[in-house]
């Protein structure tokens, strides 16, 4: 038997089952996992359990879509976090001001809040591309300096707004049993995901990440794209800060958004994206970060010792990235 | 354009500045914190500077402001300096913050190169400090300690704390007599710490567990450590809506910080659960106690361990007794109160 026809009479399942773990491996590691979990701990793959899931991965979520952006133009963003802070202390500051009737001061709030964030993640890409500066510097930098101001502004002690169900539903609310901040992050990787995969823009951050001087010489305008990708991960740090902050309508500016960049790196990376640049997906990162935030969900179903939450995640990680290894 | 952007980059390093320089107008004073608990060991005789003539410089080292509760403790240290300006014009006292444990050993360092002549520190690591404690004593440099006790056997002039076991075994108390007066005698309880890894986290649980274990009116639901949490609101909320999945009835729930209680009384409201009748804090916050002041009978939130950030301010004038040459007991542990409807208005003052 010749090879050609060795390969057409290739099981058509077996094919089926290639395809699925090459091109969606990470979500057969979250499916794999699930299961496991389900087997030892019934209650995990209760609906509500697994909606409460997703819910605690969104909003982390969406900050992660936009890190999709930067990690495959080869940069990334240590500022996410911090900017949450930064952000949300204008949200809630304007959102509380007695002076501003409330049906003024919370969609004002939302959107000064987002546009702070988006204004952040356009300065980082600028810093980063005008000036040449590592943007592991940049942002590093950046996220420092809006934490510090945040801390400064409200004296480091948690601020409160007007507790009134308008705002506090916006991150606590839901159509149904699917909470407000689970359709946001569906949509928001719905739109990046097509985007990325079949806009110009797209195929442009993947061609600066693959090869930035090729891209150059083709013609992208390699710094416009580097600098809209931060800017993309600005304006979801400000979604993610709206639906993170409306929940308690308040804000520490000390604890607000603190490691949510390790989270989201965690999450791009685990999902696929090579921190090198040039590859990606953001349905990678929506599973990457599901892996990441099931971690606590698992501790309490399970009843583990806390002790032991670092090693679990830990070790879910590995699972996740050994699992996808392309040899 | 890069011309442009140096400028906006300039200006906003010249707001940073000018901001940081910016002399911010002293606060209120508020009255100090209660009486501290009874004397332990003497410390050793303190020296007899002449408090007249000549000038003295006291370092203060403070903890990380990872929370409201550090950040008001460096709100009344500047208080107690801008009052010790007008009673002790010739001190000079100097307070900072550090952003990581390693910062603060640089902290506590540079102002024994300085020379100062009484150093206080909050230990962020009791352990890593304990060196420079050490030095500190053989140079002669006395030493208070704030909030985290050294490690055994490191010398030190003062030590000035809050008592986190005692606040969780007072929690514990208060659960159980509600236990037994409410709930004829057994209630399943669940506990949700405020990170498992701090300190003051696992002496709060060993305070609590020191009333729970073997108890029988307690059913202690999850983990002896209790829940992984966080000492913020967002992270109560998320623990405490797996917790509710997780366990279809509770009675009790206690918490190691008001932050985190605040978000599991969310998540609770939000889940519409009306099985949980009590639910304790620790800290001492003001949205706590405005909460008591109502004294809505519908309200979970019942109690709060007082852990007031008061002792930062006593540090101070204790400090400068040292220096006057006026004796104190070695240890001064301020004493944990249970503070609920019925006395908030006692406490309130120490609310933060």
């Amino acid at each position: 038997m010749s090879n050609t026809e060795a390969v057409k009479r290739e099981n058509p399942f077996l094919g089926a089952c290639k395809h699925v773990w090459k091109n969606y491996s990470i979500i057969v590691v979250c499916v794999v996992l699930f299961i496991i979990v389900g087997i030892f701990e019934p209650r995990f793959l209760q609906l509500n359990n697994i909606i409460l899931i997703l819910r605690h991965s969104s909003i982390v979520g969406i900050i992660a879509l936009g890190m999709t952006f930067v990690i495959i133009t080869g940069g990334i963003d240590l500022s996410s976090g911090h900017v949450v802070a930064f952000s949300g202390a204008a949200l809630i500051l304007i959102q509380g001001n007695e002076a501003i009737p409330i049906h003024i001061a919370i969609p004002l709030a939302i959107v000064v809040a987002i546009l702070i964030a988006t204004f952040v993640g356009c300065v980082n890409g600028t810093l980063s591309t005008k000036f040449k500066i590592p943007a592991f510097i940049v942002t590093l930098a950046i996220g420092i300096i809006v934490r510090s101001l945040t801390m400064f502004s409200l004296r480091g002690a948690t601020a409160g707004g007007r507790i009134v169900p308008e705002f506090t539903q916006i991150g606590l609310g839901g159509i149904g049993p699917i909470p407000y901040s689970l359709i946001v992050w569906i949509i928001c990787a719905i739109v990046l995901g097509f985007v990325l995969k079949f806009t110009k823009f797209g195929s442009y951050i993947y061609a600066v990440g693959g090869n930035e001087s090729a891209a150059h010489y083709s013609g992208i305008r390699v710094n416009r794209i580097k600098i809209l990708a931060f800017s993309i991960a600005g304006l979801c740090v400000g979604i993610a800060t709206v639906l993170d902050m409306s929940r308690m309508a308040s804000i520490s500016p000390a604890m607000a958004g603190t490691m949510y960049e390790f989270d989201a790196i965690t999450a791009v990376v685990v999902g696929g994206t090579s921190l090198a640049g040039g590859r990606g997906r953001i349905i990678g990162t929506v599973f990457g970060m599901i892996l990441v935030t099931v971690v606590s969900n698992i501790m309490i179903m399970m009843e583990f010792s806390p002790f032991l939450s670092g090693a679990v995640k830990g070790g879910i990680i590995l699972f996740a990235v050994l699992m996808q290894r392309k040899d | 354009m890069k011309k442009i952007l140096s400028l906006v980059l300039a200006v906003m390093l010249l707001m940073t500045l000018v901001a940081a320089c910016t002399e911010q107008p002293a606060p209120a004073p508020a009255e100090p914190a209660p009486a501290p608990a009874e004397p332990a060991t003497p410390a050793e005789p303190d020296p007899e500077p002449d408090p007249t003539d000549e000038t003295f410089t006291i370092g203060i080292v403070l903890g990380i402001m990872s929370n409201d509760f550090h950040s008001q403790m460096r709100v009344n240290v500047d208080e107690a300096i801008a009052d010790a300006a007008v009673s002790n014009p010739n001190v000079t006292i100097t307070a900072v913050n550090p952003q990581t444990p390693d910062e603060q050993l640089n902290q506590i360092e540079t102002f024994l190169n300085q020379g100062v002549d009484i150093l206080v520190m909050m230990p962020q690591d009791a352990a890593l400090v304990a060196p420079l404690a050490q030095q500190a004593y053989n140079d002669g440099v006395p030493t208070i300690i704030i909030n985290r006790r050294l490690p055994e056997g490191i010398p030190y002039t003062h030590f000035i704390a809050g008592d986190n076991v005692d606040g969780g075994r007072l929690a514990g108390e208060y659960i159980v007599a509600y236990i037994n007066e409410h709930l004829d005698g057994q209630a399943d309880v669940v506990a949700i710490n405020m990170g498992s890894g701090m300190p003051i986290a696992q002496d709060r649980q060993a305070g609590f567990m020191s009333v729970a274990a073997g108890n029988p009116a307690i059913n202690l639901l999850g983990p002896e450590e209790g829940y992984e949490s966080g000492p913020n609101r967002e992270s109560g909320l998320e623990t405490m809506q797996i917790v509710l999945l997780a366990h279809p009835h509770i009675d009790i729930v206690f918490t190691h910080d008001d932050e985190t209680a605040l978000g599991a009384l969310t998540a609770i409201q939000d889940a519409g659960r009306t099985d949980i009748q009590v639910m304790t804090g620790f800290g001492g916050t003001l949205v706590a106690f405005e909460m008591y002041q109502e004294n809505d009978p519908d309200l979970i939130l019942r109690g709060t361990s007082l852990y007031s950030p008061w002792m930062g301010y006593d540090a101070v004038f204790l400090a400068i007794d040292v220096l006057l040459g006026v004796s104190h007991p070695q240890d001064i542990i301020q004493p944990s109160v249970f503070v609920t409807p019925a006395n908030v208005n006692e406490f309130f003052h120490l609310g933060f």
